[in-house]
Protein backbone atom coordinates (compact mmCIF):
# COMPACT_ATOMS: atom_id res chain seq x y z
CA UNK A 1 0.00 0.00 0.00
CA UNK A 2 1.17 3.50 -0.81
CA UNK A 3 1.96 5.88 2.01
CA UNK A 4 1.24 9.49 1.35
CA UNK A 5 2.73 12.21 3.54
CA UNK A 6 1.19 15.47 4.62
CA UNK A 7 3.73 17.84 6.12
CA UNK A 8 2.21 20.74 8.04
CA UNK A 9 2.72 23.27 10.78
CA UNK A 10 -0.94 23.80 11.67
CA UNK A 11 -3.89 21.56 10.96
CA UNK A 12 -6.48 23.70 9.23
CA UNK A 13 -9.72 22.67 7.59
CA UNK A 14 -7.77 21.89 4.40
CA UNK A 15 -5.32 19.48 6.03
CA UNK A 16 -8.20 17.61 7.67
CA UNK A 17 -9.95 17.39 4.30
CA UNK A 18 -6.78 15.99 2.68
CA UNK A 19 -6.37 13.49 5.50
CA UNK A 20 -9.99 12.35 5.17
CA UNK A 21 -9.73 12.04 1.39
CA UNK A 22 -6.51 10.00 1.57
CA UNK A 23 -7.94 7.62 4.16
CA UNK A 24 -11.11 7.19 2.13
CA UNK A 25 -8.96 6.14 -0.82
CA UNK A 26 -7.37 3.45 1.33
CA UNK A 27 -3.99 5.12 1.60
CA UNK A 28 -1.69 5.06 4.56
CA UNK A 29 -1.13 8.62 5.71
CA UNK A 30 1.82 10.08 7.55
CA UNK A 31 0.99 13.40 9.18
CA UNK A 32 4.30 15.11 9.80
CA UNK A 33 4.49 18.17 12.07
CA UNK A 34 7.27 20.26 10.57
CA UNK A 35 7.92 21.89 13.92
CA UNK A 36 9.02 18.62 15.49
CA UNK A 37 11.33 17.26 12.84
CA UNK A 38 15.04 17.55 12.35
CA UNK A 39 16.55 16.37 9.14
CA UNK A 40 20.01 14.94 9.04
CA UNK A 41 21.37 16.11 5.71
CA UNK A 42 23.14 12.79 5.26
CA UNK A 43 19.97 10.80 5.90
CA UNK A 44 19.35 7.93 3.53
CA UNK A 45 16.35 8.22 1.22
CA UNK A 46 14.74 5.11 2.74
CA UNK A 47 14.77 6.68 6.16
CA UNK A 48 13.14 9.85 4.84
CA UNK A 49 10.51 7.76 3.05
CA UNK A 50 9.78 5.99 6.29
CA UNK A 51 9.39 9.33 8.04
CA UNK A 52 7.39 11.20 5.42
CA UNK A 53 5.85 8.65 3.09
CA UNK A 54 6.25 9.23 -0.65
CA UNK A 55 4.70 11.23 -2.34
CA UNK A 56 4.45 14.12 0.10
CA UNK A 57 1.91 16.93 0.05
CA UNK A 58 3.64 20.01 1.44
CA UNK A 59 1.17 22.14 3.40
CA UNK A 60 3.25 24.38 5.69
CA UNK A 61 1.77 27.82 6.29
CA UNK A 62 5.27 29.21 6.68
CA UNK A 63 6.60 29.73 3.16
CA UNK A 64 10.29 29.41 3.99
CA UNK A 65 9.75 26.36 6.18
CA UNK A 66 7.79 24.56 3.47
CA UNK A 67 10.20 25.57 0.74
CA UNK A 68 13.30 24.33 2.55
CA UNK A 69 11.70 21.06 3.60
CA UNK A 70 10.76 20.54 -0.05
CA UNK A 71 14.35 21.21 -1.12
CA UNK A 72 15.66 18.54 1.24
CA UNK A 73 13.02 15.91 0.36
CA UNK A 74 13.29 16.48 -3.39
CA UNK A 75 17.04 16.34 -3.23
CA UNK A 76 16.78 12.92 -1.57
CA UNK A 77 14.53 11.70 -4.37
CA UNK A 78 11.10 11.99 -2.75
CA UNK A 79 8.24 13.43 -4.77
CA UNK A 80 6.73 16.57 -3.32
CA UNK A 81 3.62 18.47 -4.38
CA UNK A 82 4.07 21.29 -5.11
CA UNK A 83 7.62 21.04 -6.37
CA UNK A 84 10.42 23.25 -5.11
CA UNK A 85 10.49 25.32 -8.31
CA UNK A 86 6.76 25.95 -8.32
CA UNK A 87 6.66 26.85 -4.61
CA UNK A 88 9.64 29.11 -5.00
CA UNK A 89 8.06 31.06 -7.87
CA UNK A 90 4.59 31.29 -6.33
CA UNK A 91 5.88 32.46 -2.95
CA UNK A 92 7.61 35.43 -4.52
CA UNK A 93 5.54 38.09 -6.28
CA UNK A 94 8.37 39.25 -8.55
CA UNK A 95 9.18 35.72 -9.71
CA UNK A 96 5.46 35.11 -10.31
CA UNK A 97 5.02 38.32 -12.31
CA UNK A 98 8.09 37.48 -14.41
CA UNK A 99 6.73 34.00 -15.16
CA UNK A 100 3.29 35.37 -16.06
CA UNK A 101 4.70 38.02 -18.40
CA UNK A 102 7.00 35.49 -20.07
CA UNK A 103 4.04 33.21 -20.76
CA UNK A 104 1.92 36.06 -22.10
CA UNK A 105 -0.61 35.98 -19.24
CA UNK A 106 -2.27 39.39 -18.76
CA UNK A 107 -1.16 40.80 -15.41
CA UNK A 108 -1.43 44.28 -13.82
CA UNK A 109 1.28 46.83 -14.66
CA UNK A 110 4.08 46.40 -12.16
CA UNK A 111 7.26 48.30 -11.40
CA UNK A 112 9.98 47.18 -8.99
CA UNK A 113 12.40 49.27 -6.93
CA UNK A 114 15.08 48.48 -4.39
CA UNK A 115 15.26 51.59 -2.23
CA UNK A 116 13.29 54.68 -1.29
CA UNK A 117 14.49 56.79 -4.25
CA UNK A 118 13.52 54.12 -6.74
CA UNK A 119 10.20 53.50 -5.00
CA UNK A 120 9.00 57.06 -5.70
CA UNK A 121 10.07 56.68 -9.33
CA UNK A 122 8.20 53.39 -9.59
CA UNK A 123 5.09 55.04 -8.15
CA UNK A 124 5.41 57.83 -10.70
CA UNK A 125 5.64 55.22 -13.48
CA UNK A 126 2.52 53.42 -12.33
CA UNK A 127 0.60 56.53 -11.29
CA UNK A 128 -1.78 57.00 -8.33
CA UNK A 129 -3.67 55.14 -7.01
CA UNK A 130 -1.13 52.32 -6.81
CA UNK A 131 -0.64 49.30 -4.61
CA UNK A 132 2.57 48.41 -2.78
CA UNK A 133 2.90 44.75 -1.85
CA UNK A 134 5.55 42.81 0.05
CA UNK A 135 7.48 40.54 -2.33
CA UNK A 136 6.99 37.64 0.05
CA UNK A 137 3.97 37.42 2.30
CA UNK A 138 0.30 36.78 1.99
CA UNK A 139 -3.17 36.98 3.47
CA UNK A 140 -3.08 40.59 2.32
CA UNK A 141 -0.72 41.65 5.08
CA UNK A 142 1.14 44.94 4.60
CA UNK A 143 -0.46 45.48 1.23
CA UNK A 144 -1.02 49.21 0.96
CA UNK A 145 -3.25 51.19 -1.33
CA UNK A 146 -1.39 54.40 -2.12
CA UNK A 147 -3.59 57.27 -3.20
CA UNK A 148 -1.08 60.11 -3.25
CA UNK A 149 2.48 61.13 -2.55
CA UNK A 150 1.77 61.75 1.14
CA UNK A 151 0.51 58.22 1.77
CA UNK A 152 3.44 56.87 -0.28
CA UNK A 153 5.80 58.67 2.05
CA UNK A 154 4.10 57.20 5.11
CA UNK A 155 4.36 53.65 3.79
CA UNK A 156 7.90 53.93 2.48
CA UNK A 157 9.19 55.52 5.68
CA UNK A 158 7.60 52.89 7.89
CA UNK A 159 8.98 50.14 5.69
CA UNK A 160 12.46 51.60 6.11
CA UNK A 161 11.99 51.58 9.88
CA UNK A 162 11.00 47.93 9.86
CA UNK A 163 14.58 46.92 9.02
CA UNK A 164 13.46 43.90 7.09
CA UNK A 165 15.51 43.22 3.96
CA UNK A 166 12.50 41.95 1.99
CA UNK A 167 10.51 45.08 2.78
CA UNK A 168 13.21 47.19 1.12
CA UNK A 169 12.14 45.68 -2.18
CA UNK A 170 9.22 47.68 -3.54
CA UNK A 171 6.69 45.85 -5.67
CA UNK A 172 4.50 48.60 -7.02
CA UNK A 173 1.42 47.69 -8.99
CA UNK A 174 -1.36 49.61 -10.71
CA UNK A 175 -4.62 49.67 -8.76
CA UNK A 176 -7.11 47.89 -10.98
CA UNK A 177 -10.63 49.32 -10.97
CA UNK A 178 -12.80 46.29 -10.36
CA UNK A 179 -15.96 45.12 -8.60
CA UNK A 180 -15.38 44.55 -4.83
CA UNK A 181 -14.21 41.04 -5.53
CA UNK A 182 -11.59 38.94 -7.24
CA UNK A 183 -11.82 35.49 -8.76
CA UNK A 184 -10.02 32.44 -7.46
CA UNK A 185 -9.61 29.59 -9.95
CA UNK A 186 -8.39 26.25 -8.71
CA UNK A 187 -6.22 24.36 -11.16
CA UNK A 188 -4.99 20.83 -10.48
CA UNK A 189 -2.61 19.65 -13.18
CA UNK A 190 -4.43 20.21 -16.50
CA UNK A 191 -7.79 20.27 -14.79
CA UNK A 192 -9.45 23.62 -14.13
CA UNK A 193 -11.51 22.46 -11.19
CA UNK A 194 -13.66 25.31 -9.90
CA UNK A 195 -13.82 29.04 -9.43
CA UNK A 196 -15.22 31.36 -6.80
CA UNK A 197 -15.64 35.07 -6.35
CA UNK A 198 -13.98 36.41 -3.24
CA UNK A 199 -15.63 39.54 -1.92
CA UNK A 200 -13.77 41.99 0.26
CA UNK A 201 -15.22 42.40 3.76
CA UNK A 202 -16.94 45.71 4.59
CA UNK A 203 -14.39 48.47 5.28
CA UNK A 204 -11.57 46.75 3.43
CA UNK A 205 -10.59 46.81 -0.23
CA UNK A 206 -8.64 43.54 -0.06
CA UNK A 207 -10.45 40.33 -0.87
CA UNK A 208 -8.43 37.77 1.11
CA UNK A 209 -10.61 35.27 2.94
CA UNK A 210 -8.02 35.46 5.73
CA UNK A 211 -9.02 39.14 6.12
CA UNK A 212 -12.71 38.33 6.49
CA UNK A 213 -13.55 38.19 2.80
CA UNK A 214 -16.08 35.59 1.70
CA UNK A 215 -16.61 33.32 -1.29
CA UNK A 216 -19.50 33.00 -3.73
CA UNK A 217 -19.85 30.66 -6.72
CA UNK A 218 -18.35 31.91 -9.97
CA UNK A 219 -19.15 30.39 -13.37
CA UNK A 220 -16.13 28.91 -15.14
CA UNK A 221 -16.16 30.64 -18.50
CA UNK A 222 -13.91 29.59 -21.37
CA UNK A 223 -11.90 32.78 -20.97
CA UNK A 224 -11.36 32.05 -17.28
CA UNK A 225 -10.41 28.44 -17.95
CA UNK A 226 -7.91 29.37 -20.58
CA UNK A 227 -6.27 32.13 -18.60
CA UNK A 228 -6.07 30.07 -15.38
CA UNK A 229 -4.52 27.10 -17.15
CA UNK A 230 -2.01 29.34 -18.88
CA UNK A 231 -1.09 31.01 -15.59
CA UNK A 232 -0.67 27.70 -13.80
CA UNK A 233 1.56 26.36 -16.58
CA UNK A 234 3.55 29.61 -16.47
CA UNK A 235 4.68 28.88 -12.89
CA UNK A 236 5.32 25.19 -13.59
CA UNK A 237 1.94 23.58 -12.90
CA UNK A 238 0.66 21.58 -9.94
CA UNK A 239 -1.99 22.21 -7.30
CA UNK A 240 -2.53 25.92 -7.68
CA UNK A 241 -5.00 28.73 -7.09
CA UNK A 242 -4.91 31.43 -9.72
CA UNK A 243 -6.21 34.77 -8.45
CA UNK A 244 -7.65 37.08 -11.10
CA UNK A 245 -9.24 40.51 -11.25
CA UNK A 246 -11.94 41.76 -13.57
CA UNK A 247 -10.64 44.99 -15.06
CA UNK A 248 -12.93 47.00 -17.34
CA UNK A 249 -11.95 45.14 -20.50
CA UNK A 250 -10.28 41.89 -19.54
CA UNK A 251 -9.21 39.47 -16.85
CA UNK A 252 -5.85 40.05 -15.19
CA UNK A 253 -3.95 37.49 -13.13
CA UNK A 254 -2.23 39.00 -10.10
CA UNK A 255 -1.17 35.98 -8.11
CA UNK A 256 -0.76 32.21 -8.22
CA UNK A 257 -0.85 30.42 -4.86
CA UNK A 258 0.97 27.16 -4.24
CA UNK A 259 -0.17 26.15 -0.74
CA UNK A 260 -3.80 26.62 -1.54
CA UNK A 261 -6.44 27.35 1.06
CA UNK A 262 -9.60 25.94 -0.50
CA UNK A 263 -12.12 26.09 2.29
CA UNK A 264 -13.84 29.17 0.88
CA UNK A 265 -13.88 27.75 -2.61
CA UNK A 266 -15.20 24.40 -1.36
CA UNK A 267 -18.22 26.13 0.14
CA UNK A 268 -19.25 27.21 -3.36
CA UNK A 269 -18.84 23.96 -5.30
CA UNK A 270 -19.73 20.28 -5.15
CA UNK A 271 -16.31 19.29 -6.43
CA UNK A 272 -14.31 17.35 -3.84
CA UNK A 273 -11.13 19.40 -4.12
CA UNK A 274 -9.19 17.47 -1.46
CA UNK A 275 -9.86 14.19 -3.26
CA UNK A 276 -8.72 15.68 -6.55
CA UNK A 277 -5.50 16.92 -4.96
CA UNK A 278 -4.71 13.47 -3.55
CA UNK A 279 -5.54 11.78 -6.86
CA UNK A 280 -3.33 14.20 -8.76
CA UNK A 281 -0.48 13.72 -6.29
CA UNK A 282 -0.61 9.96 -6.78
CA UNK A 283 -0.92 10.27 -10.54
CA UNK A 284 2.02 12.58 -11.20
CA UNK A 285 4.29 10.84 -8.79
CA UNK A 286 3.72 7.37 -10.22
CA UNK A 287 6.99 5.83 -11.32
CA UNK B 1 -23.16 43.24 -11.86
CA UNK B 2 -25.40 45.90 -10.31
CA UNK B 3 -25.28 47.48 -6.90
CA UNK B 4 -28.37 45.66 -5.64
CA UNK B 5 -26.80 42.26 -6.37
CA UNK B 6 -23.70 43.27 -4.45
CA UNK B 7 -25.84 44.50 -1.54
CA UNK B 8 -27.75 41.21 -1.43
CA UNK B 9 -24.56 39.21 -1.33
CA UNK B 10 -23.23 41.31 1.56
CA UNK B 11 -26.53 41.03 3.40
CA UNK B 12 -26.56 37.27 3.07
CA UNK B 13 -23.02 36.91 4.36
CA UNK B 14 -23.06 39.36 7.21
CA UNK B 15 -26.51 39.09 8.77
CA UNK B 16 -26.71 35.35 9.28
CA UNK B 17 -25.29 33.86 12.45
CA UNK B 18 -22.47 31.38 12.38
CA UNK B 19 -23.81 27.93 11.75
CA UNK B 20 -22.90 25.36 14.33
CA UNK B 21 -22.83 21.75 13.33
CA UNK B 22 -25.01 19.58 15.53
CA UNK B 23 -23.30 16.22 15.28
CA UNK B 24 -23.02 13.69 18.06
CA UNK B 25 -19.60 14.90 19.08
CA UNK B 26 -18.40 14.59 22.64
CA UNK B 27 -16.51 17.44 24.15
CA UNK B 28 -13.30 17.36 26.12
CA UNK B 29 -13.30 19.98 28.85
CA UNK B 30 -10.16 21.97 29.56
CA UNK B 31 -9.28 25.15 31.39
CA UNK B 32 -7.58 27.96 29.50
CA UNK B 33 -3.99 27.98 30.84
CA UNK B 34 -3.91 31.76 30.47
CA UNK B 35 -7.21 32.95 31.99
CA UNK B 36 -8.80 29.80 33.45
CA UNK B 37 -11.94 30.06 31.29
CA UNK B 38 -13.70 26.82 30.33
CA UNK B 39 -12.68 25.42 26.96
CA UNK B 40 -14.56 22.71 25.14
CA UNK B 41 -12.73 20.75 22.47
CA UNK B 42 -14.51 18.21 20.23
CA UNK B 43 -13.12 14.71 20.86
CA UNK B 44 -12.40 14.13 17.16
CA UNK B 45 -9.71 16.80 17.35
CA UNK B 46 -6.32 15.89 15.90
CA UNK B 47 -2.85 17.04 16.93
CA UNK B 48 -1.89 20.28 15.26
CA UNK B 49 -5.33 21.86 15.31
CA UNK B 50 -5.66 25.31 16.78
CA UNK B 51 -8.31 26.35 19.29
CA UNK B 52 -8.92 29.84 20.61
CA UNK B 53 -10.06 30.75 24.09
CA UNK B 54 -13.42 32.53 23.76
CA UNK B 55 -12.60 34.70 26.77
CA UNK B 56 -9.03 35.89 26.40
CA UNK B 57 -8.50 35.06 22.71
CA UNK B 58 -5.30 33.11 23.30
CA UNK B 59 -4.58 30.49 20.59
CA UNK B 60 -3.52 26.98 21.55
CA UNK B 61 -2.24 24.07 19.53
CA UNK B 62 -3.83 20.79 20.56
CA UNK B 63 -1.68 17.75 21.25
CA UNK B 64 -3.69 14.55 21.48
CA UNK B 65 -2.40 12.27 24.22
CA UNK B 66 -4.90 9.46 23.63
CA UNK B 67 -7.81 8.15 25.72
CA UNK B 68 -9.70 11.43 25.47
CA UNK B 69 -6.77 13.35 26.91
CA UNK B 70 -5.31 16.39 25.26
CA UNK B 71 -2.62 18.90 26.04
CA UNK B 72 -2.62 22.55 25.03
CA UNK B 73 0.46 24.49 24.10
CA UNK B 74 0.55 28.14 23.06
CA UNK B 75 0.26 28.27 19.27
CA UNK B 76 3.17 29.49 17.24
CA UNK B 77 2.96 33.20 16.52
CA UNK B 78 2.07 34.09 12.96
CA UNK B 79 5.23 34.70 10.94
CA UNK B 80 5.70 37.27 8.23
CA UNK B 81 6.12 34.52 5.62
CA UNK B 82 2.83 32.88 6.57
CA UNK B 83 0.00 32.40 4.16
CA UNK B 84 -0.85 30.76 0.93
Amino acid sequence: MKTIGIVYDRIRWEEKALLRASKKMGLDVKLVDSKNIRLNMLEKTDKLREMFGDPVIQRCISYFRGLHITAILENAGLKVINTFNVSSICGNKIFTTLALIKAGVPTPKTSIAFAEEGAYKALKDIGYPAVIKPVIGSWGRLIALIKDRASAQAVIESRKEMRNALLQIYYVQEYVERPPRDIRVMVIGDDVVAASYRYSPPDDWRTNVARGGFSEPCPLTDELREIALKASKAVGGGVLAVDCMESADRILVHEVNSTVEFRGLSSTTDVDIAKKIVEYTLEVTED
Amino acid sequence: MNLQEIRNIYKKNFTSNLKHSKGAINLIKKKCPECDADLEVPDDVISGEIISCPDCGMDYEVIVKGEGKIELKPAEIEGEDWGE
